[in-house]
């Protein structure tokens, strides 16, 4: 168990469970996020041991709001922690940003999950370079246990500096699960305390004036005492080095290994931002020749060539030239860049058989069999067959997939309705933009007073599945469920969008499909903003129904229209006879699909 | 112990992430280095996966290099060649035979590969491929939930493996519910059966 006091016993944890693990030990009281892959499950870890450990959790609206709790947590003198995909920190950077100038008081760790290679996010943004904007540390694990061990440090490290802490994971650490041996978990019953202190906790021009200095100071202290860090580790051998980063030691580690090179010094470095410049300078010194290695962008790279270039070391240093600035790193990358860089013919082979791409057929991620975010694309595709669909971010984003096609933008959190405000202004055509609930409450509110406010032509359809549904079914404001999973009162979308002063508001179930096409034609000549709640629950939450449908062989005449418009993934076209069946063992029952039917050859079990 | 790596593929849904996680798990218990590399997040539901366990005092990454496969798991047949790379030559490959069908196909945009194509394509690899009609089975005995409990058990025979019968039961007995237990060992064991046909 994730809780248990029992130092030495060792569990198999992934790197996001590490994380809680790690601050559980450190004596945790406050711990917020806001889902998104790949640190989702740090928060749902929390939130299901909160009541056990006896922290205070918070699925919070959005990450500021996350870094907001952690950072009033932090100034009530308990320990905080606050974790967020790397997009999220774009949101909370505001206060971040000004956050370290008065400094925090109890320790403050910010876990980051990078996404290098993209798996499940709009963008490959290094985190690094926000731990340099907002001078704060930066720590990467390489493994489940160093991510538990360097939380607790980061907690120790925070309340030393009174800065924030960044742990920056990437998938490929967030999701790698190792074993992991516990220490004795610490006391977390201490008493909240503010203490009131203007300067420090309102930056106000003049006090921002005066803390700026007090911060560089903090700094310059902090990098000169990383020096020593139990997180840098040198090793002194040959005159080729390579300083390596975080987790991507593992492939260097691999590719030495697999070649048998054993005379290459290493530095190791799990603390990244501040650089320790000192143990840089004493090992470009040591070497003739160094590779940096470094996922994403050349941030080591760029100071190692700073600190050679002022202490006058007459080394020679690769990096970016010898390894890609996109894309996660692996093994057989690293084996031919420090092939290239040793100038010596690798001695090893990681290419596979070639895989037959060419009779491979796509697979890509699609919405669930049963989900109501189908039927609402179909809906808004048969009014609106040619309309502009800026869409947002979560599963009904899938609904860019043929044959849906029913996305045409998606850019970031609650950016649907800001980009289809403005482009009702600028185009003639119909603008008809989908976003969440979870994201209408995260960034899509002030968008929409927006677009009221600035009375543009815009058709907002809430897709409401009342949960935060790709990131695994959190609860969010509209669900009547809080943070805990207990009770609340729901937050309606359709009466903040009335008391904003939309008056076309129209609720539909889009598993009634010819009520939601009617619902939304009606709609479609109304010229102000509009706003349609296509309401049904995830079908994740709602399950299996007790009856399935079925397609009835004779009445089905082989038109496709189910397979190439509709497309559930239990419609399985059989070729050989030219007719629609339907795999139960994907299929959910919800129906939609029944009134899409134009023989009505689709049919619920047990119905004639 | 020598690097043992086994490549686990198929499509969001079908039990993948516990098969890995029941393996390493076994690792673990054993006193042995393990890491499970995986994704999440986007495929969930319908797309396609694929998650590592590599066993082995030196072993750090989470992801096996290409070529260095040991043994294949694929949930699904087409799966098996979207990751075929990553095996080497000679390796083991559990093939579930049975298909499903991706969207892009229902909408007449691309072909699914018979079976025997697939086969002749990992062939390009190894012979040593273990048809098993994975799903049959364990829909058979009650449910398709079960499906990573039958290819666990054929996995257990394969010539090399580092775990035995019993270890993975033990494994299974530590992360599925009481309720659970015995229908996923009686899916274990036809799998286990399924590979000695």
């Amino acid at each position: 168990m994730l809780t248990d006091n029992k130092p030495g016993q060792k569990e198999l944890l992934m790197g996001n469970h590490a994380v809680v693990r790690g601050a559980i030990e450190a004596g945790v009281q406050v711990a917020a996020t806001y889902p998104g892959t790949p640190a989702s499950e740090i928060g749902d870890t929390f939130s299901k041991v909160a009541k056990k450990v006896g922290y205070y959790f918070e699925y919070a609206t959005n990450e500021k709001l996350a870094f907001e709790t952690a950072l009033a947590g932090s100034w009530s003198n308990l320990r905080s922690i606050v974790s967020m995909k790397h997009v999220g920190l774009n949101v909370a950077a505001d206060t971040l940003m000004s956050s370290t100038y008065g400094g925090i008081v109890a320790g403050m760790v910010l876990v980051i999950g990078d996404d290098p290679s993209l798996f499940s996010s709009q963008n490959e943004q290094d985190s690094r370079n926000y731990a340099i904007f907002a001078n704060i540390p930066c720590l990467e694990p390489t493994c489940p246990q160093d991510t538990k061990e360097m939380v607790k440090y980061a907690f120790d490290l925070s309340e030393e500096f009174h800065l924030p802490v960044m742990i920056r994971l990437t998938t490929r650490t967030a999701h790698c699960s190792g074993s992991v041996e516990y220490s004795p978990i610490k006391d977390n019953t201490k008493h909240p305390l503010f203490t009131k202190d203007k300067l420090r906790k309102a930056v106000l021009p003049a006090h921002a004036y005066q803390l700026h200095p007090d911060l560089i100071k903090r700094f310059q202290a902090l990098e000169a005492s990383l020096e020593t860090s139990p997180w840098i580790k040198s090793e002194l051998t040959g005159k080729n080095g390579i300083i390596v980063n975080g987790l991507t030691m593992n492939y260097v580690k691999e590719v030495l290994q697999y070649e048998n090179l054993d005379n290459i010094s290493l530095l190791w470095l799990g603390v990244t931002n501040p650089l320790p410049r000192k143990s840089i300078e004493t090992f470009l010194k040591h070497c003739d020749k160094v590779l940096v290695v470094e996922e994403l962008d050349p941030i080591t790279e760029k100071t190692v060539k700073a600190i050679a270039f002022d202490h006058h070391i007459p080394v020679e240093i690769h990096g970016k030239d010898l390894i890609p600035s996109m894309y996660e790193l692996n093994t057989s990358i690293l084996k031919k860049a420090i092939a290239t860089f040793l100038n010596r013919p690798s001695t090893v082979s990681f290419e596979g058989v070639p895989v037959p791409t060419s009779i491979i057929p796509p697979r890509y991620p699609v919405l669930c069999p049963g989900c109501p975010h189908r039927a609402t694309f179909y809906a808004i595709k048969k009014v609106f067959p040619k309309a502009v669909y800026p869409s947002d971010i979560g599963c009904y984003t899938l609904g860019i997939q043929p044959p849906l096609n029913a996305v045409d933008t998606c850019v970031c959190m609650g950016a649907s309705i800001g980009l289809g405000a403005a482009f009702s202004k600028f185009l003639p055509e119909k603008v008809v933009c989908t976003i969440g609930d979870s994201t209408f409450f995260h960034t899509g509110l002030p968008a929409l007073a927006n677009a009221v406010y600035n009375q543009s032509k815009l058709t907002v359809v809430l897709v409401d599945n009342s949960i935060t549904a790709m990131t695994g079914q959190q609860p969010c404001p509209s669900c009547g469920l809080n943070s805990m999973n207990e009770p609340s009162v729901p937050i309606l979308p359709e009466k903040i969008a009335e008391a904003m002063g939309v008056e076309m508001i129209r609720i539909v179930n889009p598993l009634h499909v010819q009520e939601t096409i009617s619902t939304i034609k009606e709609v479609s000549a109304y010229d102000k903003t509009s706003f349609i709640v296509s309401r049904s629950p995830c079908c994740m939450i709602e399950g299996k129904k007790d009856t399935l449908v079925f397609v009835d062989q004779d009445k089905c005449n082989g038109c496709t229209i189910c397979v190439k418009t509709f497309g559930c993934p239990p419609l399985t076209w059989n070729d050989a006879k030219k007719k629609t069946t339907i795999d139960e063992s994907l299929c959910n029952g919800c129906g939609a699909c029944i009134e899409i039917c134009p023989q009505k050859a689709i049919m619920r079990k047990g119905s004639k | 112990m020598k690097e043992y790596n086994i490549v686990l593929c198929g499509v969001g849904g079908q039990g993948t992430i516990l098969a890995s996680k029941i393996i390493a798990q076994t690792a673990i218990r054993l006193g042995i280095n393990c890491r499970v590399g995986e994704t999440h997040g986007m495929s969930q539901r319908g797309g396609s996966v694929v998650s590592h366990v590599r066993i082995g005092d030196q072993v750090f990454g989470a992801i096996t290099p290409e070529n260095q496969g040991q043994l294949m798991l694929a949930f699904e047949p087409v799966e098996s060649l979207r990751y075929m790379n990553f095996l080497q030559h000679g390796g083991w490959v559990v093939l579930n035979t049975h298909p499903i069908v991706p969207t892009s196909v229902n909408a007449g945009l691309a072909k699914y590969p018979e079976l025997s194509l697939i086969e002749s394509e990992l062939r390009k690899v190894t012979n040593h491929i273990v048809p098993i009609p994975a799903s049959e089975i364990a829909t058979e005995i009650g449910s398709i939930i079960s499906l990573n409990m039958v290819i666990l058990g054929a996995a257990s025979c394969i010539p090399g493996y580092p775990f035995s019968e019993q270890e993975i039961k033990q494994s299974i007995r530590e992360l599925v519910k009481p309720a659970y237990f015995e229908a996923n060992i009686q899916a274990f064991e036809k799998g286990v059966k399924a590979f000695n046909q």
